[in-house]
């Protein structure tokens, strides 16, 4: 670990050279002044800290290639802005286990360190507020799937309903077949809308008992999941690290519960706060939530 | 049964790109990327996960040693 001392944490940059901000941080935490690990950020400069007044912004150098005006001249190569962003996501990742971190959105540019402090009490009321909320958790990403041939067929054994109109169909004439099979058809879709809402609700809530918060993200195509079955809550649950192993034994049982029905659970993370840090700071119309 | 967790080293790219561009304290520098500009980010980088035959996952490992 590499200790910082304040008055190696400002100096102007050379020209042309911009500071890219990846989060913000309590200046102390437990007692202690930031430690920020020996990590190469951006474009493989080192990352230092910009501190002032109780708040800390994890920065490191832009070269005037990478932060040439506009950023996104730069980031129109795929490629280049993928390797940026996961850049971005490197530095918080390493700083996440051992410290309450506000991560910043991708892009956040300033001309000099000196800007940063201004940002810093600029908004110096609402980086602790949101700091406090997200103090010692990280966040998880659990998204539920569901097999809806799986949860049909056992709907169709559970529903009274549609016993009933399959009991019809047995004995039933060929016209009056075609129309009980359309309408099979249409109460089984309705009532998996129906279940499959319940058990994302119901599991929301029981994901809640331990998570501080949750948000929902949208929804993703197969395409970007890569799975069979049907994505139907892409969640993110933002869980203090003491908790953690409750909230992985709890997300067992709800499989365990759910999986006879057709329902899948995946858990990724941990993420720095992303989903509980979206707070447009400085946007007047914008206000801070408490996850999107 | 168990439970699928994906953690650093497999997490999905798609995962990351919903978080780092649209979630996340905004502190507007005067460079800060606009909104039209992660739309534009956003795009070329859903082409470049599409062209991957599944879900690109990365890697996060620290990568040390800066001086």
């Amino acid at each position: 670990m590499l200790q910082l001392d304040r008055s190696e944490t400002r100096h102007r940059p050379a020209e042309a050279q911009r500071v890219y901000v990846y989060g913000i941080i309590r200046e102390e935490e437990g007692g202690e002044r930031p430690n920020v690990p020996p990590l190469e950020g951006l474009a493989g400069n080192p990352i230092r800290i910009v501190a002032n007044d109780g708040l800390a912004a994890i920065v490191s150098m832009l070269e005037p290639r990478a932060a040439g005006a506009p950023f996104e001249e730069d980031l129109k190569d795929p490629e280049r802005a993928k390797s940026l962003i996961l850049d971005h996501h490197r530095v918080l990742r390493q700083i996440i286990d051992d410290r309450t971190v506000l991560p910043t959105r991708f892009g956040a540019l300033f001309a000099d360190d000196r800007k940063v402090v201004d940002a810093l009490n600029e908004h110096r009321h609402g980086l602790f507020e949101a700091l406090e909320r997200v103090q010692g958790a990280r966040e998880w990403g659990v998204k539920i799937f569901s097999d809806r041939s799986v949860l049909c067929r056992h709907l169709g054994e559970e529903s009274p309903a549609m016993r009933a109109a399959q009991r019809e169909l047995a004995g039933a004439t060929e016209g009056r077949a075609f129309f009980l099979r359309r309408r099979i058809a249409q109460l089984s879709e309705e009532e998996a809308g129906r279940a499959i809402a319940q058990t994302v609700e119901a599991s929301r809530r029981s994901l809640c008992d331990v998570a501080r918060a949750d948000a929902a993200m949208k929804l993703q195509p197969a395409g970007v999941h890569g799975r069979a079955d049907e994505m139907v809550w892409n969640g993110a649950l933002l869980v203090a690290k003491a908790a953690d192993a409750r909230f992985f034994a709890l997300i067992g049982e709800l499989l365990q519960v759910h999986a006879p029905r057709g329902f899948h659970y995946e858990t990724n993370g941990p993420w720095p706060p992303f989903n509980f840090a979206d707070c447009r700071l400085g946007v007047r119309e914008n206000g801070c939530s408490n996850g999107a | 049964m168990v439970v699928r967790t994906a953690r650093d080293d497999e997490l999905a790219l798609a995962d990351l790109l919903d978080r780092a561009l649209y979630k996340g304290v905004v502190l507007w520098g005067e460079a800060t990327i606009s909104l039209a500009g992660v739309e534009l980010v956003y795009v070329g980088l859903k082409v470049l996960v599409a062209s991957y035959a599944t879900s690109e996952r990365f890697r996060s490992a620290a990568r040390s040693g800066a001086s």
